[in-house]
């Protein structure tokens, strides 16, 4: 039993090297520190999946599609 | 013969959740005065929409239900990770889940009260899974739930061991099926022709050549022994990573360590990639639609391309979402193509031909489901006006329906990791075969995507990249 409770403490101890690694690494390391900026500024989430999940894809999708196409056929529509 | 298998059930589960969140969201907005928004412009339009969604106390219910139970973020105090109403959302969820899947293993003949004790122990390794996941520094490298679910559920049973009651609920091929169901429903095929041609020849063309490639070097040049394996890592890499590996493995039926395997080197390149690809994009001025093209086709993590595209700029941003975003449509035709190469030539054995009752008896059910959950709601999303598409679709009924399939997938990967043991694990990387295939895909894949992003966005649709 005791043995287990050694492997807890040092997994937990593990995590929280882990943590100040990065911590320290986004501090230190300029493209880390800018990029670790660009993730809390915007409220990203990098291990997102699938593009549903961020709105800044759907956000970016429908960007791209008005620079291409315009207003969508709906707009066209209301403005007629 | 049981009538209810694990994919029949986790259709039917899929849809049942498909159903709630149709009725919930979409019959309050089609129901509503029609004539009171068809005349709006659509920002108007789609701002009453939104108030209608709002307005719905059981829409709001739902949506906070399933977003509320899981732990916010924290930098340092983990209990600052809990609100007030967390522990309310969190009960009514797990309640929810366990009545749902308690059901979902009565069908299939299994004890629903086995299930139902040993479920509380994967939720708690769940929440502890998004607890971390939360956390200011894991989050900011893409250190995701997925990860976590799987380290986790490892470390408590390979170290303390999991009590039998807990075995019942350790359901991993259920959550994931009932999952990738869910996923269908994201799947919108409209989003393909988003950025155009140029999009298609970058997401669907070099990326089904990297897969068969991939696969190709694995088989005949690294000679791995597992084709699930080899198929599981190549469609990760080469397609959107975790939820590509997910959907692959279920299709060819891949083991638990593989699909494990196949997620730790996505996670780990991803984190890498998401950082290192923008800097070296800066460091030789690569122009902003090509570098935010070779990303999206690149990077595996739909949140790492967004992270690493906003980087570089907003057209960079909106080049590369929209490319991942038309490869992550690819997953559908990935999850059917390989069901049916796996039920018609990989299972079969070599040179034997199969006929079709024996191919109906080993095709994996499920992708039936994700396929027609897909087809349903492109179909919606594009015959309902855009405002309803994006305030009622996207931001309603798929929302919530990406919210579920997420804890579906956590739960999946804390059972999983819960249900493995490291040796077996370790086994999957003797040699160092997945690794040298996953390193040797890649650097196909960035080579591949940025000719044909050159190619394409340069000098076969120069009008399109001004228009960007």
């Amino acid at each position: 039993m005791t043995l287990k409770f050694i492997k807890l403490g040092l997994f937990l101890l593990a995590l929280t090297a882990l943590q100040q690694l990065i911590a320290v690494a986004n501090h230190q390391v300029g493209q880390l520190h800018e990029q670790s900026l660009v993730i809390s500024n915007n409220n990203l989430d990098p291990s997102a999946l699938f593009y549903m999940e961020i709105d800044m894809a759907l956000v970016a999708e429908k960007s791209v599609r008005k620079a291409l196409h315009g207003p969508g056929p709906d707009q066209r529509q209301a403005r007629h | 013969m049981k009538t209810w298998t694990e994919d029949t059930t986790a259709i039917l589960l899929g849809f049942v959740i498909i159903l709630l969140a149709l009725v919930v969201f979409i019959v309050p907005a089609l129901s509503a005065n029609q004539s009171s928004v068809s005349n709006l412009e659509l920002p108007s339009e789609q701002m009453l929409l939104a108030a209608q969604v709002d307005d719905n106390a059981l829409a709001t219910f739902l949506r906070d239900t399933v977003s509320g139970a899981k732990p916010g973020r924290w930098a340092l105090n983990p209990l600052s990770a809990f609100s007030a109403d967390f522990l309310i959302a969190a009960i009514l969820f797990f309640l929810t889940l366990a009545v749902l899947f308690g059901a979902g293993c009565w069908l299939m003949q299994r004890s629903p009260g086995d299930f139902l004790k040993g479920f509380t122990g994967i939720f708690l390794v769940g929440l502890l899974a998004y607890l971390l996941a939360n956390q200011t520094e894991f989050r900011s490298m893409g250190l995701g739930y997925a990860l976590w679910a799987i380290v986790l559920g490892l470390f408590i049973s390979n170290v303390f061991g999991i009590p039998e009651f807990v075995r019942a609920a350790l359901q991993s091929e259920l959550y994931i099926k009932t999952g990738l169901v869910l996923l269908g429903a994201e799947v919108l095929f409209g989003k393909i022709l988003a950025i155009g041609l140029p999009g298609i020849f970058v997401a669907w063309i070099v990326t089904p050549v990297v897969l068969i490639t991939t696969y190709w070097f694995g088989q005949n040049i690294l000679k791995i022994s597992s084709k699930t394996l080899n198929i599981t890592i190549s469609a990760d890499m080469s397609v959107c990573g975790v939820s590509a590996a997910i959907a692959t493995a279920a299709a060819c039926r891949a083991s638990k360590e593989e699909l494990t395997t196949a997620v730790g080197l996505s996670m780990v390149f991803t984190s890498s990639m998401m950082v290192a690809l923008p800097a070296f994009i800066n460091a030789v001025g690569m122009p902003e639609v090509l570098g935010g093209a070779w990303i999206g086709g690149t990077v595996d993590a739909t949140g790492a391309v967004v992270a690493a595209g906003a980087f570089l700029g907003d057209t960079a941003l909106n080049v590369a979402a929209t490319i991942k975003m038309i490869q992550n449509i690819l997953i559908g035709v990935l999850a059917f193509g390989v069901a049916i190469y796996w039920t018609t030539k990989v299972e079969a054995g070599q040179g034997r031909t199969v006929d079709a009752t024996e191919i109906w008896h080993r095709f994996p059910k499920f992708v039936l489901g994700f396929i027609g959950a897909s087809l349903l709601f492109s179909g919606l999303h594009a015959i309902v006006s855009e405002a309803m598409a994006i305030e009622v679709i996207e931001n309603g009924v798929l929302d919530f329906t990406s919210d579920m399939r997420g804890w579906l997938f956590c739960l999946a990967f804390a059972s999983i990791g819960l249900s493995t043991n490291f040796r077996e694990l370790s086994a999957q990387f003797h040699g160092g075969k997945p690794l040298i295939l996953y390193v040797c895909g890649q650097l196909l894949n960035l080579c591949l995507t940025l000719l044909m992003a050159w190619i394409m966005f340069y000098k076969v649709f120069p009008d399109i990249t001004n228009s960007l």
